[in-house]
């Protein structure tokens, strides 16, 4: 079946066993890039502090519109692409419950870059 | 040189060994790390649309006897981070010295990142990216004022004509 739409909104992606950064290639603080040197694992109730490069778009929105914010443990891929490969090993997939602790301790944030154009 | 994703990987990989031939490049969805900005992106493994090119447009027979294609999947198995084999397939897109003329969008999900990245990258001081609400292939095929203003740029740098292009 083909996907009628290819593009379904801006990812980010981050395997938190590789969340190392890379401060030399890292675009600007809201773009984080990272080092996949070394795979730190993290333990049952460890809880660590990931940054997420989402990539850009340019995208004109209107006063009053607004943005979604989905979060999924599992990489998204179009028909178009999924259907010419296999599943990944089982081992590669997220198990289990996973935990985003967003609170006052552990305090979390999107960062969104707006410029204001001419239309 | 013009051309996209494919096409536009090819003219970074030229552009970096420095030909003094090469006037002025307009690579369009390019990628300069294919590790980190598709097949890894994050960690995660993806073989994205790399079986889809082998299998449907490259139409690569493993007893046809022409050369392998790298396999990818397997290369991640044998060592799923960052290592020799993926560092040489990265682009140094800072040692392009001709002007770039560049074309992204987000709409393939594919090169966002690594068009931004390489214009970012890019030394040259007359550099342009024109960010894209469809896609590529389709504005350089499909859009006739794409291609006049891609005839403008090669006008200024190859044809030397001043048309207000910078």
């Amino acid at each position: 079946m083909a996907s009628s739409n290819l593009f379904s909104g801006a990812t980010g992606i981050l395997r938190a066993s590789q969340r190392e950064i890379d401060e030399y290639k890292s675009i600007n603080p809201q773009f984080s890039v990272h080092l996949y040197k070394r795979q730190q694992e993290i333990s049952s109730n460890e809880i660590v502090k990931l940054e997420i490069g989402i990539w850009a778009t340019g995208v004109h929105y209107d006063a009053g519109e607004s943005i979604p914010v989905r979060i999924g443990g599992q990489q998204p891929a179009i028909t178009e692409f999924t259907s010419f490969s296999g599943p990944r090993p089982e081992h590669e997939l997220n198990k289990g419950e996973h935990i985003i602790h967003p609170g006052p301790d552990h305090p979390s944030k999107i960062m969104l870059p707006f410029i204001n154009i001419k239309v | 040189m013009a051309g996209n994703s494919a096409l536009a990987i090819s003219q970074w990989n030229v552009a970096s060994l420095q030909p003094p031939s090469l006037k002025a490049m307009s690579p369009c969805e390019g990628m300069d790390d294919i590790h980190r900005e598709q097949l890894c992106r994050g960690g995660w493994f993806s073989m994205s649309n790399f079986d889809l090119i082998a299998k449907a447009i490259v139409r690569y027979n493993p007893n046809s006897g022409l050369e392998d294609l790298d396999d990818l999947d397997e290369m991640y198995r044998r060592k799923p981070v960052d290592s020799k084999f993926w560092e040489d397939k990265r682009i140094d897109v800072k040692k392009i010295r001709c002007p770039v003329y560049m074309r992204g969008s987000e709409v393939s999900a594919l090169h966002t990142m690594s068009s931004i990245g390489g214009w970012l990258e890019s030394k040259h001081d007359r550099k342009r990216i024109h960010w894209g609400s469809t896609q590529g292939w389709y504005e350089l095929y499909g859009q006739p004022k794409s291609n006049h203003e891609l005839q403008k740029y090669f006008d200024r740098f190859l044809k030397g004509k001043q048309n207000n292009w910078d």
